[in-house]
């Protein structure tokens, strides 16, 4: 009998005797045997089920995934339909409107030099829509 | 030390992958009465000690490949049965007795009964010392394992195995002395 930690074979003394003499002899139950033996067999074929379902999971898994992502990739970058063109509003600033030749603007200038031309044309837009494409989705 | 034993229980659970019936058969053949003993020391019954000995065989045949990759299949074993024993002592706690059938001695019937009655008084104080102590001891002496296999068994490092048998051993020491001729 290896003893301790360091292997030296243990020295054998009587009472270590007593204790290996007094090891019961077990006589097992009727039955035991087939009974645990057919239930060993049930769970080996349960077990054997769950772990070729596992794998099969697992292996059709990845299939998907490795699939989907080739697909993916083999997409071309399909033109943008003019459609998912939405409008965008940008305002723009205002420009000041020239009123009439101010008659009450207090002029500093003794002549009427600095009286500003009466606009000619039409007046401008006080804001613009402009169509801006979207981003392509990823 | 009987390393033939622990060398046939490694054969057979090389076989499991192979031929699982076949090897869980042989397997029960081998060790089903070593471990019922040894559950026997945990549950204090034999009913009990032998469903936990169904519940280990069940476990290892839903999961042979554990057995098989297990370095120490015999401690693997021992304690697939002691986890069902716990488990089993946890669920039920069964005031059974211990009933032990000896076997017939090839001796008169004066030695025969002188046997059976030390043997009993050993057991008896086997039991007397804390649960930790007489599982070591138990594992030692019946099962015939070393430090290493018992604290891989047991879960525990080997110099706390190497105390626990000190310490029971100082006391069996003491209660067996006037049993020692």
């Amino acid at each position: 009998m290896s003893g301790g930690l360091s292997g030296i074979p243990e020295p054998v003394t009587p009472e270590h005797d007593l204790l290996r003499g007094a090891a019961p002899r077990v006589r097992l139950s009727a039955g035991l045997r087939q009974q645990v033996l057919a239930t060993a067999a049930v769970q080996y074929q349960l077990g054997r089920r769950q772990r070729l379902l596992t794998r099969a999971g697992v292996i059709a898994t990845v299939v998907l995934c490795v699939a989907g992502a080739i697909w993916r990739l083999s997409q071309p970058a399909a033109p943008v339909p003019a459609a998912a063109k939405t409008p965008v509003v940008i305002p723009v600033v205002p420009r000041p409107v020239p009123s009439t030749p101010s008659a009450t603007l207090p002029s500093t200038s003794s002549g009427g030099s600095d009286i500003m031309p009466a606009p000619q044309g039409k007046m401008p837009a006080v804001e613009s829509i402009q169509t801006v494409p979207l981003l392509r989705p990823l | 030390m009987d390393g033939d034993f622990q060398l046939q229980v490694r054969h057979c659970a090389q076989r499991l992958s192979q031929s699982p019936e076949a090897a869980l058969a042989e397997l029960f053949d081998l060790t089903a009465e070593r471990l019922v003993r040894y559950a026997m020391s945990v549950t204090s019954s034999q009913a009990d000690a032998e469903d936990a000995l169904q519940g280990a065989f069940s476990r290892i045949a839903r999961r042979p490949q554990l057995l098989v990759a297990a370095k120490l299949p015999w401690s693997y074993m021992l304690r697939a049965v002691r986890n069902e024993a716990l488990r089993l002592l946890q669920r039920s706690s069964s005031q059974k007795r211990l009933q032990v059938p000896t076997s017939a001695v090839q001796s008169t019937p004066e030695q025969q009964v002188l046997q059976q009655e030390v043997s009993e008084s050993v057991r008896r104080i086997l039991k007397s010392l804390p649960a930790e102590q007489s599982e070591v001891v138990t594992l030692k002496h019946w099962e015939d394992l070393t430090f290493a296999e018992i604290a891989e068994v047991l879960g525990i490092s080997q110099n706390t195995v190497a105390s626990r048998y000190r310490y029971a051993m100082e006391k069996l020491q003491r209660a067996l002395e006037g049993l020692v001729r």
